[in-house]
């Protein structure tokens, strides 16, 4: 490969954005969110240059590698696989996005805020690039912060408490990482004298024996913990939920989209390769979890009264397929899992978005606050419906394809487990339709009721009677075509007596007003629904990408778990 | 009767034990620092002794540095006497919890 | 004709792209502009490919591309047409395209046309999709497509809340079954290697000599359990039927095409598509059988209490299916596709016909405000009339051929439930009769029960065409299958069926099924026409006097309830305990103590701290006196 580093250069151009921020003058200025903007595009294009001139085999390329501190065996390594180039694309792509979105949102300390944005990119790229545990280490804590601010800053009213649970969780994780790591080192020194962090060369001590079956077990669930946080597995899930509900809309997206795929990579990266015989015996206990997990987090999310909660809940549910499927030792279950990671960042970050989009209309998240938003948004219903339906794998969108994987790779290790997860195709049609029925459909709250609805409940009907005097039912010669009062869409003649005199109750919003999406809004979208329909329908270009590391990785693992 | 090294130790054990108490009972600051500098000198003596004892020259040498660091020491809380009594307050350690908590 | 296949799901789709796409801002009311040449173009490709598989004798495929290539679980994409596809293309572009044209008269200025227009096509789309696929998989997928049509348009009057509710509920009980399905899939692809139907590798050659290949017959019944209970859920099987009523909350165009003629059929297709793993067990096809007959008695005797004129159909397809799901399990394979392609077109018919009342009586619904509407509306009159005597099974209409020849496949079949099952299929036979002409006697005869203000009218010829062309179909699609058992439509279908070996029906047994299925028909007709129509029995005192199966029977046998009280309700306290107990209180309540408790244990220690140094000074004399103690007894033996 050429020696230009274009790795370096795309993980640090976020940084140099951020310090030129930091240099300008205080005040109003539309700078800062351009120099983020612009700094966040390059590093997309750059990802993008590496996407496209990437050979498609099991290597890692585009390495950079320089000795740091020789004597400790610390090097600057960068390098980049088919499973880590995936996930930076993804990243860069996510982070143009969030940068996008926060434009006309975030109105409070804006330099503090991209400074936090750029820096948080650097570190997300960095933990996905470097090939070295020192510089993976620092990036890994350097994400930390930014995100916890981020939280902890630009958050909605619980906001610090979130933060300091999501900053716990995290570094009670890491720590236990660092010291997996040192015991690492310490084992692969004492096996060959040598002493390095380069995750290849610690790899090779897999293969020549420098880690005991003990210290196996012991080192993966330092690792496992850390990453199983992250991911999070059941039950260390519990900062997920307050994460998401407190922080800004791309801070969720970030948190959705990139920031839980680090523990499946980490899995991926570290626990697999590193400890063929410490995953075979923790393999079963992951599995459990992840299944439990799986629909644990369906079910609770049925019951949510808050969408950004429900949503969260259903990215445990997500997410545990993807630790399902690096753990049940086959390729299905290996590809299952880096689709349902990708298709995850798209679909649940789009999710995300547009929760954003009536939150910043109405503030709040409530789901009662809500209804009918289908006949006042319409484009936002139907991107509201395209995603419920990419996250509730639908075939031909990206979620059902690394769900389905999954599942016939966990058939092939037990069926009955199949059947465990795979129940989830029913709790994730329900939870979501439930959410969207109660949001999407039915009356707009601050419109007439409909009265072909059979549904009406009984103080609709007494209020559509009392109604039903001063406009008149004007059933025209369908009889089932809406009331009047609540035609609006096409009929844009009728839109001035739209209905807006109808009475809402306590904790609706009326909505029939609202605006339709922005365009700020729909360009923050559209890419994301036309990847997650463009990698549902062909998905093979990410297959040939992603195929064969995952190859590698298992048959580096295979030889103990699975058989 | 000769004087034998635990002679001198008897005589350290005793200065330091009454340094000590006066340091843990006297509320003035100036006795306080009048024990603590017997106690300093109490351990000097061991050095001392052990240096006679096994002949070599490292405990008197160690005691000389820490005699250096005593006179540094008692010179900085003196400092903080003249500006506790410039203040005009006085030079009462049960006075002085800003430590507290 | 080989290499354009792909032409003919190709086409609908386009339809829906450009609709979805511009119908909104600029296409609006004209939208059927672009989906009925769609349609129509399907339909003709469709023609094309039937009559070159019915020259050639021979299945034609295209290949399109690689859909998923993960390891060694590669699949193709690729457009499959044998005898079955083809008669599946004809029935489901044929219904479609009238469908289409029907509904520019039926749905005409309403709210979101072209959303109308863009799903319609996309459901064709995925209907043929589903129909060509070569692979298990490929089916799966359009399978969940069409479920999110089906969604997509019982949710069409989106303001409604009770339409939101029956589309929601709908896509989950599909859910059950797909959820059967998806792992019937699993374990195919586990035991066969392969989840494609055809070819050497192919899993109905595997299937029919699974014993060669080392399979037990408890992995067939198991895997044809499974895709079974898949079919249940999309073809409106007990229990999973419940949705199917429900769906009636759609504009009726969408009732006829998906909820009566084609999609509901899917999972009869599928079952038929993969008999060979049928055929290699018996208990499979017993299971099948005992489902499809309950499902046709059930949703028979619950038609006969209900008062839409919708639910009324809605039921008797469900009904219809049953039927079809019994020959399946009898092992009629041809009847059960015969039965398929004339109920598509007659119930069509029903759901059309229904549809052009409804819209004759401004949106009423309900039959006890109707009555005598033959003199206002005589086209859709004669048209239901035909459709309903079809549906009763009433010779020589099509129903008769395929319901009787289901009935005699049970009978003589080698199953010692098929005898049952024919008893028990010639019951629904009546009741069939029984409810369709009570609905046509509440309807169109008697007298006119409906508000003053109402005045009903024939509908127009976008409207009326359709039906005719329906009627004419039912009376004459039939005859396809004429002689029973060796027609044309047999000798055509058995290349799709090549591992059945078909029993010999004598020529008596034909005659005399014939006529025993004419007469129970008639009879239903003839008790409708004395209790309806010359009022010799009084229903409400009969409802009275028999309350508890009247109720019963009301109820929808209470199919709802039953789920509602053993799995909604229990799912959702156990998902607010998870949450509530388990979540917050568990395993954040952990969490936070841990957090609590060291700061509790910080208060407390934070009193050490005095601020007087003597304190400190005496905590240092302590501790070293303490800490050399402690040396002198653990390391007393060095000194």
């Amino acid at each position: 490969m050429d020696s230009f580093p274009i790795l370096s250069i795309l993980t640090y151009v976020p940084v140099l954005g951020a310090i030129a921020i930091l240099l300008m003058a205080r005040g109003e200025s539309k700078l800062p969110k351009q120099i983020a903007l612009a700094a966040s595009l390059l590093s997309f294009v750059l990802s993008l240059i590496v996407l496209f001139r990437f050979k498609r085999d099991d290597t890692f390329q585009f390495t950079e590698h320089h000795v740091w501190l020789k004597d400790l065996g610390v090097s600057y390594f960068m390098g980049v696989d088919g499973i880590s180039l995936l996930l930076v694309v993804l990243t860069t792509l996510i982070t143009v996005i969030a940068i996008v979105w926060s434009w006309d949102t975030v109105k409070k300390r804006e330099r503090e805020y991209y400074v936090a944005m750029l820096l948080l990119e650097t570190g997300m790229l960095g933990v996905f690039l470097s090939l070295d545990l020192f510089i993976f280490y620092i990036f890994w804590e350097v994400m930390l912060i930014p995100m916890a601010l981020l939280i902890g800053i630009w958050g909605s009213q619980n906001r610090v408490y979130a933060a300091i649970k999501f900053f716990l969780y995290t570094l009670a994780g890491s720590l236990l990482m660092l010291v997996g790591i040192i015991a690492m080192y310490q084992a692969y020194y004492n096996q060959t004298g040598v002493r390095t962090l380069n995750i290849l060369e610690l790899q090779q001590g897999a293969a020549l024996g420098a880690y005991s079956q003990n210290l196996q077990f012991w080192v993966f669930g330092a690792f496992f913990i850390a990453f199983a946080i992250k991911v999070p597995l059941f039950p260390f899930h519990t900062w997920l939920p307050d994460a998401h509900v407190e922080s800004p809309t791309a801070g969720s997206v970030i948190l959705a989209a990139i920031m839980l795929k680090m523990g499946g990579y980490g899995l991926l990266r570290f626990n697999l390769p590193l400890f063929p015989d410490g995953s075979a015996s923790w393999a079963p206990i992951v599995i459990i979890l992840s299944i439990i997990g799986i629909i644990y987090g369906a079910l609770v999310a049925l019951v949510q009264p808050d969408m950004k909660k429900l949503i969260a809940y259903s990215s445990v549910s997500h997410m545990g397929f993807v630790t399902l499927g690096i753990f049940v030792g086959n390729l299905q279950g290996l590809e299952g899992s880096m689709m349902v990671m990708l298709a995850h960042g798209f679909n649940t970050g789009a999710l995300f978005m547009l929760i954003g989009v009536v939150y910043e209309r109405g503030h709040t998240r409530l789901i009662d606050a809500f209804g009918g938003l289908a006949s006042t948004m319409g484009k936002w219903a139907a991107f509201w419906l395209v995603f419920t339906f990419a996250s509730i794998g639908l075939p031909g969108f990206s979620g059902f394809i690394g769900e389905f994987l999954v599942a016939l790779g966990t058939y092939h290790y037990k069926p009955f487990a199949a059947f465990m997860t795979f129940t989830v195709v029913i709790l994730s049609a329900w939870y979501m339709l439930y959410l969207t029925q109660r949001v999407v459909w039915g009356r707009a709250w601050g419109q007439a009721p409909d009265p072909a609805d059979n549904d009406l409940l009984p103080e609709e009907k007494l209020e559509l009677a009392a109604l039903g005097s001063d406009h008149g039912h004007g059933h025209d010669d369908h009889g089932h075509t809406a009331h009047p009062a609540v035609s609006g869409g096409d009929h844009d003649h009728h839109a001035e007596d739209d209905g807006d005199g109808y009475p809402t109750h306590p904790g609706q919003i009326n909505s029939s007003k609202w605006p339709d999406m922005t365009m700020k809004e729909m360009i923050c979208i559209v890419p994301l629904a036309v990847l997650s329909l463009a990698v549902g329908v062909y998905p093979k270009p990410l297959f040939a990408i992603m195929e064969p590391a995952l190859k590698a990785v298992l048959e580096g693992a295979t030889r103990v778990i699975g058989s | 009767m000769d004087l034998t090294t635990n002679h001198f130790l008897f005589v350290s054990a005793a200065l330091f034990v009454i340094g000590m108490m006066g340091v843990l009972t006297r509320r003035n600051i100036l006795i306080i620092f009048m024990c603590v500098e017997m106690m300093v000198a109490a351990v000097g003596i061991t050095l001392v002794a052990f240096s006679h004892e096994t002949a070599t020259i490292n405990g008197q040498v160690f005691f000389l540095f820490a005699l250096a660091v005593a006179a540094a020491e008692s010179a900085v809380g003196l400092a903080i006497v003249v500006a506790l009594s410039r203040q005009g307050r006085a030079p009462d350690v049960e006075e002085m919890q800003t430590l507290k908590n | 004709m080989a290499d354009l296949l792909y032409l003919i799901p190709l086409l609908p789709l386009v339809a829906f792209v450009i609709n979805i796409l511009w119908g909104r801002s600029t296409i609006r009311g004209n939208a059927h502009w672009i989906a009925i040449p769609a349609a129509v173009g399907s339909w003709v490709l469709s023609i094309i490919t039937f009559r070159e598989i019915y020259t050639d004798h021979h299945a034609i495929s295209q290949r399109l591309f690689t859909w998923i290539p993960a390891g060694d679980f590669n699949i193709v994409v690729s457009l499959y047409a044998d005898q079955l596809t083809a008669v599946m293309l004809l029935v489901v572009t044929s219904i479609g395209m009238l469908v289409c044209i029907y509904s520019v008269g039926y749905m005409h200025g309403e709210d979101g046309y072209y959303r109308f227009y863009s799903y319609i096509p996309l459901f064709i789309f995925s209907m043929l999709m589903l129909v060509l696929a070569d692979n298990l998989l490929t089916l799966f997928i359009f399978w969940e497509a069409v479920g999110l049509c089906s969604y997509l348009l019982i949710g069409y009057y989106f303001r409604r809340r009770s339409a939101g509710n029956a589309a929601k509920k709908a896509f989950i009980v599909n859910r059950v079954g797909d959820l059967a399905f998806g792992i019937g899939i699993m374990l195919t692809y586990w035991t066969f290697d392969s989840i494609y139907f055809h070819g050497e590798d192919g899993i109905l050659e595997k299937a029919y000599h699974f014993a060669d290949y080392g399979i037990s017959e408890g992995t067939i019944m198991a895997i044809g359990i499974l895709l079974f209970i898949g079919a249940c859920g999309k073809s409106a099987q007990f229990p999973l039927h419940i949705w199917l009523p429900d769906a009636m909350e759609g504009p009726t165009p969408v009732s006829a095409l998906i909820h009566a003629a084609t999609m509901v059929t899917a999972g009869i297709y599928m079952s038929a598509r993969s008999y060979t793993i049928f055929i290699g067990s018996e208990n499979a096809m017993l299971f099948v059988a005992v489902i499809g007959s309950i499902t046709a008695f059930m949703a028979a005797s619950i038609a006969l209490t209900q008062h839409d004129i919708k639910k009324v159909v809605a039921y008797s397809t469900v009904s219809q299916l049953g039927y079809m799901a019994f020959a399946l399990g009898t092992g009629a394979w041809v009847a059960a596709i015969f039965h398929l392609m004339t109920h598509a077109f007659f119930k069509g018919l029903l759901f059309l016909g229904s549809g052009s009342v409804i819209h004759g009586m401004h949106g009423e619904q309900d039959m006890r405000k109707m009555g005598g509407l033959r003199k206002h509306m005589p086209i859709t009159f004669w048209t239901f009339l035909i459709g309903s005597a079809a549906n009763a099974g009433i010779f020589p209409l099509a129903g008769f051929w395929s319901k009787d020849e289901i009935i005699v496949g049970a009978w003589v079949s080698d199953s010692h439930y098929g005898k049952v099952a024919a008893i028990i299929g010639l019951c629904a036979a009546f009741l069939t009769a029984l409810y369709m002409f009570r609905l046509v006697f509440l309807v169109f005869f008697g007298e006119e029960r409906f508000d003053s203000h109402v005045h009903p009218h024939e509908s127009g010829p976008w409207m009326a065409v359709p039906l005719v062309i329906l009627a004419v179909a039912s009376i004459f699609v039939g005859f396809v299958g004429f002689p029973p058992e060796d027609g044309a439509f047999h000798e055509f279908l058995h290349h799709a069926f090549e591992h059945v070996h078909g029993h010999e029906v004598s020529m008596t047994m034909t005659y005399t099924f014939g006529i025993v299925s004419t007469v129970v028909a008639l009879s239903g007709v003839a008790v409708a026409y004395i209790t309806y129509m010359r009022k010799a029995i009084n229903t409400d005192e009969l409802a009275e006097r028999f309350s508890g199966i009247y109720n019963f029977l009301y109820n929808k046998w209470y199919v709802d309830e039953f789920f509602m009280a053993a799995v909604v309700n229990p799912m959702k306290d156990i998902a607010n305990f998870l949450w509530k107990v388990v979540d917050v209180r568990i395993i954040d309540g952990t969490v936070n103590g841990v957090g609590t408790s060291i700061v509790a244990i910080s208060a407390r220690l934070r009193r050490v701290q005095t601020g007087s140094v003597a304190n400190y000074a005496l905590e240092i004399g302590v501790g070293m006196v303490v800490l050399l103690g402690v040396f002198l007894v653990a390391f007393g033996n060095l000194f």
